[in-house]
């Protein structure tokens, strides 16, 4: 259980690190944000990013080692580019949750 | 057709012109691999009495083997074995005669031993798994060589879509559901042809690997003089047993035999728990008979084929010990990750994801070039008109054959025969006979055929999971409580097939009252 639990993590790591990437683009934060909230630096964003990315890849390494992390990091990060790109189009709102 | 005078342009137009050439025998090929991530559970959708929820085992490999020798046909030269496992409940059990003759299938239950006559039916191992890798084609391995003409153009397709796009990292979140039709496909096709770009070439790649044999036999064999056997077992490990001719039925335990490998395996594994899948007896009956053991597909790990042991069947004697090299290994990790036959749901299912991206893909940049094409050229061009039938029943046919294979599954009475066609091949003829009236379909009403074989699509898709709940008393609640999460997932998956085609029909009928 703990086992899914870690990987699960993982996952919504890669959703959010896309998330943090997709809003580090000017056009994707204007829907995101109102004018009057101030952007982040896009630097600060592209660190969450990294962090978050970097962090599901080494969870990966660590609860299932190498070889399938070289597979499941692709996928998930394929994962959450699709579910960022979905959330920005029908619900860009909910992104806001990461600022 | 205009040359291109700038570097992106040219690429572009390869991009275009190699997707429209091969486009539509890449979603067939990209939709039945697809679906062979799930071969196991769909052949237990299809095939009813191997639904078996208890892991209970009350008898060993040698009471199954016994009881297969018990009925050994005339001709069998050998004896293969797939013991129980976490996806497979039952023993499956088959001869092997000369020449690569293989018998019918056997299954025995692992709780009582009595033997499984299963509905007779070629399911997703035997059809689904076919069509994807050899287009069900076997003369001369011609349909092995005609998918690896189209991974390679495949392989051209992916590598200039890197250099076709200008703003690659804001168009990897675009998505644009409310623009006009032709945007949002466009959108579509480049949103799932760039979050899944590394898992294309993988499979792609590694599915041009895999037959490499096929497609460049002398790499190998010229290293052993053209003996393709030697060329094989250097590559795989093995070693040649020839029958000494002379009678000999005795045969020890394989139990022990299976205990000893997976002993050792396991030391090789850091201790983890390993598992012998696949066993053969081979010379059966003979002096010179022997058991090889293989873990094909390792239950902890991507790497497949990397351990094999072969024992003397008459007195038990280790013959042979293989364990795959370090360029094997390699070799090996490549093919396991394109076959997808460890214990690792969470990548069972991203693997899923991933091919049905890759379908997407691949329908909305046929879609696309055909909706350009009719806006510059109008309706009555040629090359246009025969696009939009292939796309069409590539697209839609090949989605609605499959729910009609499954449907025809449910369908038919457990024993048919109609003309000479047996039960199973019924089933495979309602799918060709279903995929060759979508493109007729497609052919002959142009205006409205997406919605009408999208509605069609959801029917047959409803009506699937409604059937299997009627001829089998299996319904996804019923599955649930009984632990048959195959079965249960099947259903899950048609029943949302048929919500996601009623909105595609929804949108496609909006768009053409727009």
């Amino acid at each position: 259980m703990f086992n899914e639990l870690l990987i699960g993590i993982a996952m919504l790591l890669s959703v959010v690190g896309c998330g943090y990437y997709a809003l580090s683009q000017h056009q994707h934060w204007k829907a995101v944000t109102k004018p009057r909230i101030l952007p982040l630096k896009q630097i600060q964003l592209q660190i969450f990013s990294l962090f978050a990315l970097s962090t599901s890849l080494v969870l990966y390494i660590v609860e299932e080692g190498v070889e399938f992390a070289l597979l499941l990091w692709p996928l998930s990060l394929a994962l959450g580019i699709f579910s960022v790109g979905m959330i920005l189009a029908f619900r860009p709102t909910l992104l806001r949750i990461l600022i | 057709m205009q040359v291109s005078h700038t570097f992106r342009q040219s690429m572009a137009t390869v991009h275009t012109w190699c997707g429209i050439s091969v486009g539509a025998l890449l979603f067939v090929i990209f939709w039945m691999g697809t679906l062979s991530v799930f071969n196991v559970e769909i052949d237990q959708w299809m095939k009813p009495e191997l639904r078996i929820s208890s892991a209970e085992k009350n008898i060993s490999l040698d009471d199954a083997i016994n009881k297969m020798l018990a009925i050994k046909p005339e001709g069998a030269q050998a004896l293969s074995i797939s013991p129980p496992n976490d996806r497979q409940s039952t023993f499956e059990l088959w001869f092997r005669g000369g020449k690569g003759m293989i018998f019918p299938r056997h299954y025995i239950s692992p709780e009582n031993g009595e033997f499984i006559k299963p509905t007779q039916s070629l399911g997703g191992s035997e059809f689904l798994y076919r069509l994807h890798h050899r287009l069900n084609l076997t003369w001369n391995n011609m349909g092995t060589w005609v998918v690896g003409f189209a991974a390679m153009s495949m392989l051209l397709i992916l590598v200039t879509s890197v250099f076709t796009h200008r703003k690659v990292i804001t168009e990897l979140f675009t998505f644009r559901p409310k623009k006009a039709l032709g945007r949002s496909t466009l959108d579509l096709h480049t949103l799932t042809g760039l979050m899944a770009l590394p898992f294309y070439f993988m499979v792609v790649l590694s599915g041009l690997i895999i037959p490499l044999q096929t497609y460049m036999p002398w790499a190998t064999t010229v290293l052993v003089n053209g003996d393709e056997s030697a060329s094989t077992m250097a590559l795989r490990g093995g070693m040649k047993i020839s029958p000494a001719n002379v009678a000999n039925n005795e045969l020890v335990s394989i139990d022990q035999m299976v205990l000893q490998a997976e002993e050792k395996w396991s030391k090789l594994d850091d201790g983890k728990p390993v598992r012998v899948d696949a066993i053969r007896v081979g010379n059966l009956g003979d002096e010179n008979s022997f058991v090889r053991l293989r873990r094909i597909f390792a239950d902890n790990r991507v790497m497949m084929n990397r351990e094999q042991m072969i024992f003397d069947a008459s007195s038990g004697e280790l013959l042979y010990d293989y364990v795959a090299g370090p360029i094997v290994t390699v070799s090996s990790w490549i093919q396991g990750m394109h076959y997808i036959q460890y214990q690792h749901w969470p990548m069972r299912w991203l693997h899923f994801l991933g091919g049905l991206s890759g379908c997407v893909m691949i329908a909305t940049g046929l879609i696309f070039w055909q909706r350009t094409r009719r806006k510059k050229h109008g309706e009555e061009i040629l090359i246009h008109r025969i696009v939009n039938t292939v796309t069409i029943g590539t697209i839609c046919g090949t989605i609605l054959a499959t729910g009609v294979f499954l449907l025809t599954n449910r369908l038919l009475p457990k024993t048919v025969e109609f003309y000479s066609f047996d039960r199973s091949e019924l089933e495979v003829l309602a799918f060709y006979i279903v995929w060759m009236a979508s493109f007729l379909h497609a052919g002959f009403r142009r205006k409205t055929v997406w919605r009408e074989q999208a509605i069609l699509i959801a029917l047959v898709a409803i009506a699937a999971p409604i059937l299997n709940w009627i001829t089998t008393g299996d319904n996804p609640i019923e599955t649930l409580h009984k632990g048959l999460l195959s079965v249960f997932g099947m259903d899950m998956v048609l029943i949302l097939s048929a919500v996601i085609a009623i909105v595609i029909a929804v949108r496609i009928q909006r768009f053409d009252n727009a």
